[in-house]
């Protein structure tokens, strides 16, 4: 396929403005974008997805318990402890199987580790370039050197986290059904509380810096929905929540979020109460601010826009703070760090079904699986958050523009579109596995 | 301001994204590559020119659709030396299982559509469809894997490549046995090494993500997991896995394998 | 024709990259050009004893490598006595690589009949780093100091852009 750059044409009184952006950049994944716009009015808009589906579901079917968190992790490069916590909850639900303290403990940690990784990523790579006018954090690390090292240092200190409880950091090798193969030295953690320790200045200055960065002020009406907790502010576990008061244990997912042909494209896309909704870090914060701690709350009261909030644009912002937040969380929960007696609790496995949750640093992420007597996996089901923010992506884009203008110059609605993809960070090697949708290339 | 740095590209097929974060998590030393090569194409990273002539280009992810084996090609063409990263674009990935079945079945299964997914049949390896220059296996690569590759490759040096089996690292790091020790089917003795026999390390069985090593006895191996209590069908399974689809593990794994016992 | 083969050794890891800055300077300086004999210049990572597979029909062989031996990082080490180089205690920052693939080599009688190792004395061989400012001054000097010995024992006249 000749992928041409991004090109527009504009003719006459009544303007034509076509924009194709064969792929986009600065978004994991392959998605693409299509705009067309005929005499001010929109005529074409969609986000494409041409990232080729793996097939994960059924890839999954016949292989053991004990192999899926390897599997499942392997649908995403940059949130593999997302798809191995939301797994071991749902086969753990399945067998009944009861994990104990230290292992929630570590589970949260290692979690943490993930969000200030993925966060950082996001923030530094992948959306501030679009702010300073900047085609890349490369670029942008020319003239605001301390910055990008800032977000680099962070994204690092959050892989080390993870490695230090997982081994690695991509596809961590360390979490099972029941529990951890192995538990971290004391030495290890206490090091690693004096690097969390450490860099709590330089989060804060991120909190401050994204606070400080101008962006549009665009509200929509979406519905919220995170997990909820009744006492932390959730990570690995919790209920499913709305902000229309909605709380459900991962159980009734299917029969609140369900998957409906869009009339004006072919994708189907997931609905509650017949629209759109959003997940991710902006839902999380809506739902969930009164669990973060106080001089937290104080800090987004003091630099902050005011929550719950309704403009998209406030992501950037959400998720330096959820970055602080789990700096400060993964030392708090590290400070009393003793060994357990085993990492795990036994396991027997046995026919059933199972359902879990937990919250991707890009919204909630949902598991079922289905097990024969000797814990096979007779049939899965996994949704991630990207696809479930799919119709809600498209219609922001679709309202966005609008208030910003069609007015605009094409390059100007181009980058707009893509600051408003940006803002829901999708991931799109974890979106596609699953999706039903029409795949087609532009 | 044509640069006179080495132009490196970096391109994804199908795959979880996770080998290029061996770049995008370097940190501080992104920051330095980035000023001994020019990075053309990057789309994670924001430049996005995928048909402009490099001097080395990275691939992750393998190829899966009549789109992809048409973009390979290209890229081949536009690359003075290609280097594949990760088991998608060595050994087709994890989603390579669906070489195994009837991967129409597949995606009927999951797609209402199925007649809009356009999807091969198999999902292959880059080095089935054009010439590749370098393979670093792994699942996914190491950020030292890469770096050194590209640092080497700067040179005109043809980097070292890992031959070792799991095993030996083991050893070097004076690891248990846990094969010996708890009986658990690991894959070591026939995997490549270069991550530090991670898992060893930490009490489970190797589940092969380097690839198969050179001269492994798979029968061999499958037939010990067996005498350690795996159904033959279980044994088989454990070469179907990340690297699936790789020559050397392909007949372990096969349908034949799961009925011989022992 | 005498044959003349330089090598270049080293690894990714920082400064462990000197040989390679070496191999790839007298590149430059088209020293092949300029010497009467067969010259071939290589670098090679990490090649262990893989490295007598590169010696055969060579005369003259030069390998260059980064070395740690307590010096200051920087001084450039010449050696013509191969004896010198103990296989068990670690010359050649690769351990036992070199020092075991010569050792190796004289016990087979692949050595060719003259060998020089010169060695840059580094301290930072850190993994994904490139080589310290003080190694590439050094690299640069010490290609100079090659192409002037080689020069000198094939008694060629000094040519224009190798520095004296």
């Amino acid at each position: 396929m000749a992928d041409p750059p991004p090109r527009a044409s504009a003719h006459g009184q009544g303007r034509t403005v076509q924009i194709d952006v064969p792929a986009l950049a600065r978004v994991e994944g392959e998605g693409a974008l299509r705009l067309r716009i005929r005499d001010g009015e929109i005529e074409e808009l969609a986000l494409r997805i041409y990232e080729p589906p793996r097939l994960f579901e059924k890839a999954l079917e016949g292989r053991s318990y004990e192999e899926v968190p390897d599997m499942v992790a392997r649908i995403c490069g940059i949130c593999p402890v997302a798809y191995q916590i939301s797994a071991v909850n749902a086969l753990e639900n399945a067998f009944g199987v009861e994990v104990d303290p230290w292992v929630q403990t570590m589970r949260r940690v290692l979690y943490c580790g993930e969000w200030i990784e993925s966060h950082c990523l996001h923030i530094h790579l992948l959306a501030a370039p679009d702010y300073f006018g900047y085609e890349s954090a490369i670029a942008m690390s020319r003239e605001h050197p301390e910055v990008v090292r800032r977000g680099l240092r962070l994204q690092g200190l959050g892989n080390d986290l993870i490695r230090l409880l997982g081994g690695r950091s991509v596809h961590p090798v360390s979490v099972r059904v029941g529990g951890f193969h192995r538990a971290p030295e004391t030495a290890d953690v206490v090091a690693m509380r004096r690097r969390l320790q450490d860099a709590l200045s330089d989060s804060e200055a991120l909190v401050r810096w994204t606070a400080a960065i101008a962006v549009p002020s665009d509200r929509q009406n979406f519905v919220s929905v995170a997990l909820r907790h009744d006492q932390e502010y959730p990570i690995h576990q919790g209920y499913i929540g709305a902000d229309d008061g909605l709380a459900v244990g991962p159980e009734d997912f299917e029969r609140q979020f369900s998957e409906h042909q869009l009339v004006h494209s072919t994708a189907l896309a997931s609905q509650y109460r017949g629209a759109g909704y959003l997940v991710g870090p902006l839902a999380r914060l809506n739902l969930n601010r009164e669990r973060l701690p106080a001089p937290l709350q104080g800090l987004i009261g003091e630099v902050g826009p005011s929550f719950p909030s309704s403009n998209m644009f406030n992501s950037m912002f959400v998720r330096a703070i959820e970055v602080h937040f789990a700096i400060a969380e993964a030392n708090r929960l590290l400070e009393h760090y003793a060994p357990p007696r085993a990492p795990a609790v036994g396991v027997t496995p046995c026919a059933s079904i199972g359902y879990g949750c937990s919250e991707a640093p890009r919204g909630l992420l949902w598991h079922r699986y289905r097990t024969d007597a000797q814990g096979r996996i007779l049939a899965a089901r996994i949704v991630p958050p990207t696809s479930q923010n799919q119709a809600r992506i498209e219609e922001d884009l679709r309202l966005s523009l609008l208030s910003f203008g069609l007015e605009h110059s094409d390059e100007d609605l181009r980058l707009h579109c893509e600051k408003v993809i940006r803002n829901y960070d999708p991931c799109i090697s974890c979106a596609t596995h699953f999706l039903r949708l029409t795949t087609e290339r532009l | 301001m044509s640069s006179s740095l080495p132009k490196v590209a970096v391109h994804k097929f199908s795959s979880c994204d996770g080998c290029q974060l061996a770049l995008l998590n370097l940190g501080e030393t992104l920051l330095q590559l980035s000023q001994m090569v020019e990075f053309t194409h990057f789309a994670e990273a924001g430049p996005v020119n995928p048909d402009a002539p490099v001097d080395i280009a990275f691939v992750e992810g393998s190829v899966s659709t009549p789109e992809d084996k048409e973009r390979i090609k290209r890229v081949r063409g536009n690359s003075r030396i290609l280097v594949t990263i990760g088991a998608c674009a060595t050994a087709g990935g994890v989603q390579a299982l669906r070489n195994y079945v009837d991967s129409k079945q597949w995606v009927g299964a999951i797609y209402a559509k199925p007649e809009y997914v356009r999807l091969l049949d198999h999902s292959t390896p880059i080095a089935e469809h054009v010439k590749v220059d370098l393979e670093l296996w792994g699942c996914p690569v190491n950020a030292r894997q890469v770096t050194g590759a590209l640092r080497a490759l700067l040179f005109g040096v043809r980097p070292v490549e890992e031959n070792d089996k799991v095993c030996l690292e083991c050893k070097r790091r004076q690891a248990v046995c846990v094969m010996v020790a708890k009986g658990l089917p690991c894959m070591g003795p026939v995997t490549r090494t270069g991550c530090g026999a991670l898992c060893p390390s930490f009490g489970r069985d190797c589940y092969a993500c380097y690839g198969p090593a050179e001269n492994p006895n798979t029968d061999a191996l499958r037939r010990r997991f067996v005498g350690l209590g795996l159904e033959p069908q279980q044994a088989a399974q454990r070469f179907r896995f990340i690297n699936g689809a790789a020559p050397a593990f392909r007949d372990a794994g096969s349908a034949k394998a799961e009925t011989e016992n022992g | 024709m005498i044959v003349l083969r330089i090598i270049g050794i080293g690894s990714p890891s920082g400064d462990d990259q000197a040989g390679w800055l070496v191999a790839r300077e007298l590149q430059r300086m088209r020293l092949i050009e300029r010497l009467p004999c067969r010259t071939s210049i290589i670098a090679l990572d990490r090649p262990g004893v893989g490295l007598l597979q590169h010696l055969t029909g060579v005369d003259l062989l030069v390998l260059v490598d980064a070395m740690r031996s307590g010096a200051p990082p920087g001084t450039i080490h010449r050696i013509e006595n191969l004896q010198c180089i103990e296989p068990d205690r670690s010359v050649s920052s690769h351990g036992m690589g070199v020092a075991s693939a010569l050792e190796l080599g004289r016990a087979l009688g692949a050595l060719p009949p003259s060998v020089i190792v010169y060695a840059i004395e580094c301290d930072s061989m850190m993994a994904d780093s490139g080589p310290t400012g003080l190694v590439v001054a050094a690299a640069s000097a010490l290609a100079g100091t090659i192409a002037r010995d080689l020069q000198q024992k094939f008694a060629v006249s000094a040519c224009p852009g190798l520095a004296s």
